[in-house]
């Protein structure tokens, strides 16, 4: 059984950090470990650091649109504290009531409102960190517009907790809908036509990735749709359970598929989710040979560029994540 | 050099290297005139093989190189140290495809950046990040500034609008950063963007584009001072309008373009003109221009008014964007600053520049991106003047510092680049400054490719870059 560390503060992670980097321990980053299985499924380090105990939420700016916390705040938490402000993360990931902040934007994930406000590592402004060497630092900054020194964060948020453990991060937030409608869709081989592009959030699901499963539509709009938009109207909560569905079913697929938005659904395609907005699909395997112009996430093979940036963070210290000795 | 010289003109051609005192001059600066370092020669390569088959002879060879679009930059981002070598792009100049289903286009770096919207158009589509220098600035110099502009207040700078990058590295290798839906494992494009031109170059962008909206309204406001025009922006914000864009001109900026062929009717009694745009489709539109016309009425403004018409509307951008430029009849030149503060601070920074410049007693301007905190004081001076260098410097320095004590930045858009290295250590603690310095090494080990820019330069290095008008050392 894999020892876990959970340190309660700062302190305690960094020397938690420190104490693996003199005795040569590789240390793994993590939240709740609700999605790590997906994104990291070969991760086997000597001592997991999950961060899940560092869960406050620092500051929050409504005027300004940012707030700081902690890595191990839940997006659900997070959200409670918003809505008194109008305000929300414009993000839909999985995993919003257990997964930690943290893990959510320290491995590239998807978001239901990727077309909106982009996907979830847009949403990050800085953050600030410890080095597997025990190091901390900062990185970005605390506004919405900065390009001062190199964009460390994006850097950090997409190695998956291998360059850095994040102990804070300071997030822009977005103005909550005021009015939402929701709808039924059809099928999606018959699309609501151009119509559908104005909503909020879309998402088809279907129970297996057999192509003869029952497919099951929603849309979101912010106040009514557009003329020629056909959609039968239903109470929030169903589609709120459908989007619920959709965002379980990425959750429990270990494939993510990205279409050029506007490209229609490859054929013979096993997906259990599909966010036409986002063009984003969940599969059940991996395709044999990917429809051209489509990426699949994650990755299989890591970027030979991951070695070399973590020994450039902590030089001569043992890199996060690296396998147990 | 000379062997250099003739191996590069082997890889592009003779006509395509200028080694001649004349043509260099036109590279001994970009936008901030307060730099200068002439180049040993100014290669001009037409493919990304070209830019590679260079960066290998000049890694090779030993030799500091950098590359340059349009030499706008307001940093000194694109100059190189004396017998340094520039690549300049400005013929790389393809729109190589757009995907008009897909939203995307493919450009090479010299793309000035209104062309590509001009192409864009034709499909409905547009390219978001608008600089107020995008007649003329490039896509390659957009994307290592991470440039911003009016629109990048609804739609996010060029960062969140380039999906991926073919970049030439240090040592003329080729990779590809990013994937056709901006995604990534490891997001080195994302580093790469704004890195200053000092990670890799950039020879190829998958860019995203955005549709033409069905509706645009904009609203101009005048107030009888500048504290009241930030108030009204700061509303604007906390109410949780979502304009596209949200623009302030000072008294000085709108007189200026008043007097010169940018002339759009702007209240020349104003002591700030708010512009502000919504976009989106019509029922959308109409209604927050509603609510922003309420709030820009709540301040007692002299005037509040919607342009008429698509011409009226372009006259207040083309007001907008060319004010920069008309701020010249104020001083032989221009020292633009480039500091962020949180948008609820605005008022306050703007009276503590309305103090600085009391004290330094030369005459500066405000135009800027008020929605992100953005503020762009253009100080006019005499360059030929040390005194007035020295002063302007110090105003810059005191005004940045001051943003970063209201939790803001050093620079939104304008990159560190060679003007402000010496204050980034008050931004970033020295560890986190030792890991971008590590990281930059990764990629440029011999720091051969745009030494000394973005990061606070090694003991030395400053002596590379001479300043116009005789003042060294920072402020
Ligand atoms: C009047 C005026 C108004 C301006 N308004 C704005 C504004 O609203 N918003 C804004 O953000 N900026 C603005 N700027 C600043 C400037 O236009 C931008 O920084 C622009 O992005 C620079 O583009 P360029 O092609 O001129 O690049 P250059 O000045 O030629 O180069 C800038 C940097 O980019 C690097 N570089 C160039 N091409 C490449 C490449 N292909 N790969 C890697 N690195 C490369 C260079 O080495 C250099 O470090 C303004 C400037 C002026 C003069």
């Amino acid at each position: 059984m894999t020892e876990i560390l959970t340190p309660s503060n700062l302190d305690e992670a960094e020397d938690a950090i420190r104490q693996s980097a003199t005795g040569g321990h590789s240390l793994q980053p993590c939240g709740n470990r609700t999605r790590i299985h997906r994104h990291d499924p070969d991760a086997a380090p000597s001592r997991w650091l999950s961060l899940s105990s560092l869960d406050s939420i620092l500051d929050i700016q409504p005027g300004d649109h940012t707030c700081t916390v902690q890595p191990g705040v839940s997006a659900a938490k997070l959200d409670d504290a918003m809505a008194p402000h109008g305000l929300e993360l414009g993000i839909l990931s999985p995993g919003g009531e257990d997964g930690t902040l943290g893990g959510l934007f320290l491995a590239p994930d998807l978001s239901l409102l990727r077309r909106r406000h982009g996907p979830p590592r847009d949403q990050v402004l800085g953050g600030k960190w410890i080095l597997s060497d025990g190091t901390r630092v900062s990185t970005g900054s605390k506004v919405v517009k900065s390009v001062a020194g190199y964009d460390v964060t994006r850097l950090f948020l997409g190695s998956r907790g291998r360059l850095a453990t994040c102990v804070e991060l300071t997030l822009r937030l977005r103005q909550r809908p005021r009015e939402l409608r929701a709808f039924r869709l059809g099928d999606p081989s018959t699309p609501a036509g151009l119509a559908l592009g104005k909503a909020r959030v879309s998402v088809f699901v279907r129970d297996s990735a057999s192509t003869n499963d029952p497919i099951q539509g929603w849309a979101l709009f912010e106040g009514a749709p557009p003329p020629g938009f056909e959609g039968q109207e239903v109470d929030l909560d169903e589609a709120r359970r459908g989007l619920g569905s959709a965002l379980g079913a990425f959750s429990s697929s270990s494939v993510r598929m990205h279409l050029p938005p506007g490209s229609d659904l490859p054929e013979h395609c096993p997906w259990t989710a599909w966010d036409p907005l986002g063009g984003q699909l969940a599969l059940a395997t991996f395709p044999d040979s990917p429809p051209s112009g489509c990426h699949i996430l994650p990755v299989r093979e890591s970027s030979p560029w991951l070695a070399p940036l973590a020994e450039a963070c902590a030089p001569g210290a043992p890199p996060f994540g690296g396998e147990a000795p | 050099m000379t062997r250099a010289v003739s191996r590069l003109r082997q890889a592009v051609g003779k006509t395509f290297v200028l080694d001649d005192p004349a043509s260099l001059l036109a590279y001994e600066s970009d936008a901030l005139t307060l730099f200068r370092s002439k180049p040993s020669a100014v290669v001009l390569p037409r493919s990304g093989e070209e830019v590679a088959a260079c960066v290998r002879i000049l890694h090779e060879e030993g030799i500091p190189f950098a590359a340059r679009g349009a030499g706008t930059g307001l940093s000194g981002g694109a100059l190189v140290p004396e017998g340094g070598v520039v690549l300049a792009l400005a013929r790389m100049d393809r729109v190589v495809e757009i995907l008009p289903q897909a939203r995307m286009a493919t450009v090479e770096p010299g793309v000035v950046n209104a062309a590509l919207s001009r192409e864009a158009k034709k499909y409905g589509l547009r390219y978001a990040p608008d600089p107020a220098s995008q007649v003329v600035s490039t896509i390659g110099g957009n994307l290592a500034e991470n440039a911003g502009g009016p629109q990048c207040f609804l739609h996010g700078t060029t960062t969140n609008h380039i999906q991926w990058v073919e970049v030439v590295l240090a040592d003329g290798s080729v990779e590809t950063w990013g994937t056709a839906s901006g995604e990534d494992d490891l997001d080195l494009r994302g580093f790469l963007v704004g890195s200053e031109g000092t990670v890799g170059i950039a020879v190829r962008i998958g860019v995203r584009l955005i549709p033409i909206p069905e509706a645009v309204e904009t609203l101009l406001a005048a107030y009888p001072d500048m504290q009241t025009a930030c108030d009204t922006v700061t509303a604007i914000v906390a109410a949780g309008m979502t304009p596209v864009a949200l623009e302030v001109m000072d008294h000085r900026a709108v007189e200026a373009v008043e007097n010169s062929n940018f002339r759009a009717g702007l209240p020349r009694d104003a002591g700030a003109v708010l512009l502000v745009e919504v976009e989106g489709d019509r029922e959308r539109v109409s209604s927050e221009a509603s609510t922003v016309e309420s709030i820009l009425a709540e301040r007692q403004p002299l005037e509040v008014r919607r342009a008429v018409d698509e011409n009226e509307r372009l006259l207040l951008w083309k007001a907008r964007k060319g004010a920069g430029g008309a701020l010249g009849r104020f001083g032989p030149d221009t020292y633009v600053m480039d500091g962020v503060v949180p948008p609820s601070k605005l008022a306050k920074v703007m009276a503590f520049v309305e103090e600085v410049q009391e004290e330094v007693g030369l005459p500066v301007a405000n135009l800027f991106h008020a929605g992100d905190g953005n503020i762009h004081p253009h100080f006019s001076y005499d360059a030929r003047n040390p005194d007035q260098v020295r002063a302007v410097e110090e105003a810059g320095a005191r005004i940045l510092r001051y943003c970063l004590d209201l939790g803001g930045s050093l620079t939104g858009e304008h990159g560190i680049g060679l003007e402000k290295e010496h204050l980034l250590k008050e931004q970033f603690d020295p560890a986190s400054l030792a890991l971008m310095e590590r990281l930059r090494k990764v990629f440029n080990p011999s720091d051969l490719l745009n030494p000394g820019k973005g990061l606070p330069l090694r003991k030395g290095c400053g002596e590379a870059f001479h300043r116009h008008g005789g003042v060294s050392g920072g402020a």
